[in-house]
Parts: C-alpha cells; structure tokens; sequence
C-alpha cells in the first residue's frame, strides 16, 4: 500500500481537480468521495490535501468561498476555475500517455 | 471530543504565521476533522478510535506549514509601518496613564505635610508651619495639575496622521537621558538627608524625624526598579 501511495501522490493535484470537474465541494466531502471510489483502499492526508488546495488555488486553478450552511458548520467551498480546466485536461493529457509508455516499457 | 481535535490542530499550527488565511486555513482543518469524526463515530467506532484515526490521517504538516510559510509576504513594507505606528499608539498611551497617575498621585499626597504640619504646628504653637504645610500643599497640587496637564495635551492628537505619531514616538525615545545607577543614587540620599535635617530644624521634633531612615531603603528599591525597568526598555529599542 505504501508503494502504490507513493505512486499517486505524484497525482494529488489531478485527483482534486478530476473532483472539482463535477461540481464544488469541500475538503471532507472530496475526500469521503475519493474513498468511496476507491472502496476504502486510497485517501488523502489532510495535510496532502490543503496543501494541494492552496497551492492550486495560488496558482489560479480553483477558487475557494465560504459555504453559509444553516446547520452551523461553515465550510470553505473549492470550485475550479476555467485555468483549472485546461491544466486538468493538460494532466490527464500527460499522464495517458505516461501510462502507455510506462505500460510499454515494463511489460 | 471536539475540543480534543480543536486543541490537537492548534499545537500542530503553533508555528503557522499569524495571519488572517492561516486562522481561516487551521477553522477549516478543523471543521473537516470534525466531520470526519461524526462519520466515524456514526459507523459504529467508539469515540477512542475514531479520535485515534482522524488524528492520523493528517498526516505529516510540515509540507502545509512549508507551503503557507511561502505565501505569506515577508514582514516589511506596509506591515512594518503599520507595526511601528501601533507600538507608537502604545507607547503614548502608557505614558498617558503614567503621568495621569503621578498627577492623581501628587494632588493625593500633597495632604500629607500639610496635615503633619499642621498637627506639629498645634504641638508647637507655632503658625509658620501649618503656613509652610498649606503652601507645601499648593505647590504638591501644581505639579499635580501640570503632570495632568502635559500628559493630556502633550504626545500626539487624535487627528494627527500616523506618521506624525511615529516621528513624535522616535524623537522621544531617542533622547533618554541617561542617568547611572550611581548618579541616581548619590541624588537620592543627598535630598534624603537634606530633606531630614530640614524638617528636624524646622520642627524641633528629632525623636520622630529619624523615621524617615527606616523608610527610605523601601523608596530607593524601588527607584532602582523603576530604573532598571526604564534601562531595559532603552536597550530593547536600541536593539530594533
């Protein structure tokens, strides 16, 4: 488990933003999603994952905005951005064909 | 339970920079730690291990401590400035109240001789020191009113902009004078004595002036304090 970590840490950022593609969501919320996709077997550290939000969000990537839910939680809501979109695209652009080579080459 | 986490998170985010995104960054951790906790707790783990997993699953901070550290602007510029002006604002208003209070001070114990003056003076049968007493007490009021007085108008206004404050806060604290330990302390107890063979001539009272003796070592305590408090605070801004 910890090699297949290390191997899609490298991904963090295509992850979030593969998430954010279908709609805005916070922090938990992605990564519950990321572990039901998975079946429980990947999830981000928190740490992994607000680092990855701030530096996306420096970067122009995603946007972030307070919910005002009426529940009493205030959570801070990430939505991509049109840049976002084209360097999501560029990511599965680039790792597509990582995966071909590298299917290639160890096979 | 929450207040478990909430004081977890602050000691891992006790070295982020004090800055308005990095308390946004540590309330929304926390909120998202928290919602991951509820889940837990509501799919059956005791409080225990779920605490014990949410806590693990934040995984090493060093790379989000790293990654706030860039982006908050180095202290200079508009924040120094700002930061200058506040210590000024501070400054004033210390000195403000400390002269208030000498003031206060002065006008409460300018009574003093005049009543000790006034009850020797009875003893003695002599008018000229209750006059000594009143006038005594006038001049204790005028200094009194006076330190009131600068303190009040003196320092800068309200209505000045804050670089006027700032200069008026650098100009005063750089002319300190400053006086030794020894110095002081040799004026002390030159007026101490002075003081003593004054009041013993005038009042005849020797039996009871000495006391002044037992006291004064209490008064020269303290403005040794107040004088190593004063040196401190020169060389911490020399130190700037």
């Amino acid at each position: 488990m910890s090699i297949a970590a290390d191997l899609i840490r490298g991904h963090t950022d295509t992850i979030i933003l593969a998430q954010l593609m279908h709609g805005d969501s916070y922090g938990y919320s992605i990564n519950r999603k990321i572990q039901e996709i998975t079946q429980g077997q990947y999830e981000l550290k928190e740490a992994t994952l607000y680092t990855a939000f701030r530096r996306l969000e420096q970067s122009g990537f995603i946007l972030s905005y307070w919910g005002d839910e009426n529940t009493g939680a205030r959570r801070r809501y990430y939505s991509i951005t049109k840049a976002g979109r084209a360097y999501y695209a560029s990511l599965l652009d680039a790792w597509e064909r990582s995966e071909r080579i590298i299917e290639q080459l160890i096979r | 339970m929450e207040y478990n986490i909430r004081a977890y998170v602050d000691g891992l985010l006790r070295d982020a920079p004090e800055t308005q995104r990095a308390f946004e960054m540590k309330e929304e951790l926390i909120q998202n730690l928290l919602d991951k906790y509820n889940d837990l707790v509501e799919s059956g783990k005791s409080p225990e291990d779920a605490y014990n997993i949410t806590i693990y699953g934040i995984g090493d901070i060093s790379e989000l401590l790293a990654e706030m550290e860039r982006e908050e602007p180095a202290r200079g510029g508009e924040d120094a400035a700002a930061f200058k002006y506040y210590e000024a604002m501070y400054y004033f208003r210390r000195r403000r109240a400390a002269l208030l209070a000498a003031g206060i001070a002065f006008c409460v114990f300018g009574l003093v001789p005049c009543i000790v003056l006034s009850v020797l003076a009875e003893a003695n049968g002599t008018d000229f020191l209750a006059g000594v007493g009143v006038g005594g007490m006038f001049v204790f009021w005028a200094v009194g009113a006076a330190l009131i007085v600068f303190g009040a108008v003196s320092g800068p206004k309200r209505s000045d902009p804050p670089e006027m404050a700032v200069r008026i806060y650098l100009q005063k604290t750089a002319r300190r004078p400053a006086v030794s330990q020894g110095t002081a302390a040799s004026i002390y107890w030159t007026l101490l004595v002075s003081a003593y063979l004054l009041l013993s001539f005038l009042t005849n009272r020797w039996d009871i002036t000495w006391l002044m003796f037992l006291a004064a070592p209490a008064g020269f305590m303290l403005m040794r304090a107040l004088h190593a408090a004063a040196a401190k605070n020169t060389e911490e801004e020399e130190r700037k």
